[in-house]
């Protein structure tokens, strides 16, 4: 569509000038070049907003000319995922990054560009750059510029579609949510750059740290999103895998929480100032190099996940190495004009222990990067490899267990001076965690990490939630961090309890029968429920100590990925989630038909049974013509040959055969008509036998049943996380106004 | 130099270490069916699928099937898990696990799968 690309090329141009414009503007400081600066910027912030409204429209009026609205959408779908089809491929995704990027720069044209245009410069920087990818890779580039086979103009009649997996609510805003939070990081990467350019080292902290939660709250509310999504639909279980995407995702977010606490004792103390900017430069480089592992193709090999090859790769790896050097180069040069006021000494005060947690964070960071990173370095140096998730849960165990000492002390100590205080609440504090500790060792909490990590989460809940109690009658948004601290210690016990101590059992289930499977559960399956979106859902009942439940876990044939998907029944409870996902699906056993061959008053004799074919009854209709053979089917019951009058019949009606099958009395055999001809008068008859086992015969559903406890803590953990946060973010607001 | 600078880097220098040692036993190198055999380590081999081999076995509960390595070598594969939900339509297998007893007895599997346009063209 040649509108929507040149829109495109509009808006790299308009950035452009843009860019240089707030960089002239910067040195020479005339008000004409400020205005033409701004100016452009909403000009390409207008033409990109064209150009998303432009991609949704031609999503949504089906133009299948456009190679983008070909590949991820379909006629069958709704609006409602239909609209997300905006964001499910790369074009799509790097147009939303734009758009976000166009509102934060609007938001800073309107608080800090006057005083501080080398931030807009910056922010232009990376908005160009973005839309000279999107020059090469275009979502408005026609099929025919795609694919060399398809002429030009051509239209296909319907799109690829969009696959099953993602038509999923939480998919649909968990990409945009996630897009949100990597593009916030772009300001924070600005800000640092200005500090580095203008040598303003303190002051650039204040303007940032808004930003600096946003980024926070928007990055862990789609990590989260993303890894509900996970639980509920994929049917493995987990909600985390460390995969390279989610990885990719995480260790920005883990930079940010670091910034953010840096910030903090940086406000207070004047201090920090070197490792502050690293991080704000670190936090939106990881996003970059995040994009490049998971949409340049070199992982392919490694993550389910992650977006095939792409042709791209040139172009992230300049992304990510041009602007690291942009990064890197000021702020080596501008080592020794730090200045930095000396980290007090001693262990117990505030600056010490925040700066212990703002490590393990930067570590497991890094624990992260570098794990997610193996197959690039390592095929350096031999055969390419990747890391087992077990690195990671390994490695994170010790590391959580400082960062939980640190966010459990730091709350209590004063800032500068080191002395132990409120010995009490810690000991007291302590005894409760203890005692809470024991009672889970009671319950089953057995191994020994997973016992200290627990008592320190507990001991984390009880001193922030005092600290909490205490200051928020008094003024509750400085309440706020200690809240997310509760809800940190919360996360920690969920993931500890659900994914330590999971049980699940594979078991079968004829249809209609109940089973009880080892986790004492007694399970019915009675059949399938058809859903008009072809999403069809298993019928099982579920009978357990406390009651008795419908479950329906989805189990249908995709067209878009030719196979069966298969999406979990989760139970949800407090105390722990039941979790059904289906297997594998056997229909009655069918295949032990046998087919036989008789003509007229012949009789043929199988193992236990005799047929003898009488004749034909044929019955012309409106309807059709309809076959009887007439059969007198012997079946020998203990030496004794019982005989049965059965009549299958075969219906031809409008070129369609319908076979009705004749059941043989009880005896488990049934007979239907394959096929007859006429010019020989022989007919071609099935015989199905009763199977071998009785469970044969009947459909089976194979699922797996697990129980995931106490999972709901970690969702109420992220829930106070985030509201921790935006408590924060709000308070911080008010401050400033 | 003061003491807490000094306890922060042993604790930093031990915990690169550990993260070290962890990190190398962990590494899963892509290797031939050959490979595997001979190393009975935990490894990824990536090959194709045999199709309609696949198979749920119902009585000892998992997930079975055939594929053949890079080198055109045939194996079985046991999974102790959920079939992949998009098994069928894959191009490309990775089994990632160790070879034991004439069996690859998978941890994990990824599968890849081609995007639907690029595996049946444009329909014309």
């Amino acid at each position: 569509m040649i509108i929507g690309i040149l829109a495109i090329s509009i808006a790299f141009i308009a950035g452009l000038i843009s860019t240089a414009s707030y960089g002239i503007y910067h040195k020479e400081r005339d008000e004409r070049l400020l205005r033409l600066a701004n100016l452009f910027f909403y000009v390409a912030g207008g033409v990109i907003l064209f150009s998303t409204i432009l991609l949704s429209y031609s999503l949504m009026t089906h133009n299948f000319q456009l190679n983008y609205v070909y590949s991820y959408s379909s006629r069958s779908l709704n609006k409602f995922y239909l609209f997300s089809t905006l964001w499910a491929g790369q074009e799509g995704t790097f147009l939303l990054w734009l758009l976000y990027g166009s509102i934060f720069g609007t938001i800073l044209i309107r608080t800090v560009a006057r005083k501080h245009p080398l931030v807009m410069v910056f922010m232009m920087m990376i908005q160009s750059f973005i839309l000279l990818i999107l020059l090469n890779k275009n979502p408005f580039a026609a099929i025919w510029h795609v694919h060399e086979e398809a002429p030009v103009g051509f239209t296909p009649v319907d799109g690829a579609g969009l696959n099953p997996l993602l038509q999923n609510p939480w998919m649909v805003i968990h990409p945009p949510t996630l897009f949100l939070g990597y593009s916030s990081t772009m300001v924070l990467f600005a800000f640092a750059m200005t500090a580095l350019v203008t040598k303003e080292f303190q002051n650039w902290i204040k303007l940032v740290k808004p930003w600096v939660i946003f980024s926070t709250i928007i990055l862990i509310t789609g990590i989260s999103m993303g890894g509900y999504w996970a639980y509920t639909t994929l049917g493995w279980g987990g909600y985390w895998a460390w995969d390279p995407v989610e990885n990719a995702s995480l260790v920005p977010w883990l930079f940010c929480v670091a910034l953010l606490h840096g910030i903090v004792i940086q406000s207070k103390r004047k201090t920090l100032v070197r490792t502050n900017i690293l991080l704000a430069g670190a936090a939106f480089i990881s996003v970059l190099w995040g994009s490049f592992l998971t949409r340049s193709g070199v992982l392919t090999d490694f993550s389910v996940h992650s977006f095939a090859a792409s042709g791209l790769t040139m172009y992230l790896i300049a992304f990510v190495g041009l602007f690291t050097v942009l990064f890197l180069y000021p702020f080596i040069r501008n080592t020794k004009h730090f200045m930095i006021e000396k980290f007090s000494s001693g262990f117990m005060n505030r600056e010490t222990l925040m700066l212990m947690g703002m490590a393990t964070f930067i570590v497991l960071g890094l624990i992260v990067l570098v794990g997610t990173s193996a197959p690039i370095y390592t095929s350096f140096f031999g055969k390419a490899s990747s890391v087992s998730a077990g690195f990671y849960n390994i490695t994170s165990i010790p590391v959580a267990a400082l960062m939980l000492v640190a966010v459990s002390l730091a709350p209590l100590m004063a800032w500068k001076v080191s002395e132990l205080r409120n010995k009490k609440t810690i000991i007291r504090s302590a005894l409760i965690a203890f005692g809470i500790t024991l009672i889970s060792f009671l319950l089953g909490l057995r191994e020994i990490s997973s016992i200290i990590l627990f008592f320190l989460a507990a001991f984390v809940i009880i001193i922030n939630g005092i600290v909490t109690y205490g200051l928020i009658r008094r003024n509750f948004s400085k309440a706020s961090g200690y809240i997310a601290h509760v809800g940190l210690g919360f996360m920690v016990i969920g993931i500890l309890t659900s994914s330590i101590y999971d049980s699940s059992d594979k078991i079968i289930l004829p249809s209609g029968e109940f089973r009880k499977s080892k986790l004492g559960y007694e399970m019915q399956f009675t059949g399938f429920h058809e859903m008009p979106d072809g999403k069809d859902e298993a019928m099982l009942t579920v009978k357990t100590d406390y009651g008795t439940y419908e479950a329906r876990p989805k189990f249908y044939y995709s067209d878009y990925s030719k196979s069966y998907m298969a999406t979990p029944d989760v139970n949800e409870q407090f105390m722990k989630d039941i979790y059904i996902s289906p297997i594998s699906f056997t229909p009655a056993n069918l295949s032990n038909m046998q087919e036989i061959q008789l003509a007229k008053a012949e009789t043929a004799t199988l193992d236990n049974i005799k047929i003898t074919f009488n004749k034909f009854i044929v019955n012309m209709g409106e309807e059709g013509q309809t076959i009887h053979a007439d059969l007198i089917f012997s079946v020998n019951q203990n030496s004794y040959w019982q005989d049965y009058q059965v009549q299958p019949t075969l219906k031809a009606q409008g070129g369609q055969l319908t076979r009705d099958q004749a059941k043989v009395g009880d005896t488990g055999y049934s007979v239907q008509i394959q096929s007859v001809n006429p010019s020989s008068g022989t007919v071609q008859l099935g015989i199905i036998s009763p199977a071998a086992g009785a469970g044969k015969s009947r459909d089976m559903l194979a699922v797996e049943v697990s129980e995931k406890p106490l999972i709901s803590i970690l969702w109420i953990g992220i829930i106070l996380l985030v509201f921790g946060m935006a408590t924060t973010f709000i308070g911080h607001r008010k401050s400033i106004e | 130099m003061k003491p807490k600078y000094i306890i922060g880097l042993v604790i930093i220098v031990a915990f690169i270490v550990f993260a070290g040692m962890n990190l190398k036993k962990s590494l899963t190198p892509y290797v031939s069916l050959s490979d595997a055999k001979r190393t009975g380590a935990v490894v990824q081999v990536k090959g194709q699928r045999v199709p309609g081999t696949e198979e749920f076995n119902m009585d000892d509960q998992v997930f079975h099937f055939e594929m053949t390595d890079e080198k055109g070598e045939k194996f079985k594969v046991v999974y102790d898990g959920v079939k992949p939900s998009n098994f069928e339509q894959a191009t490309e297998v990775v089994a990632i696990g160790r070879y034991d007893n004439g069996i690859f007895q998978a941890e994990q599997l990824l599968v890849k799968c081609p995007s639907k346009y690029e595996a049946e063209g444009v329909k014309t």
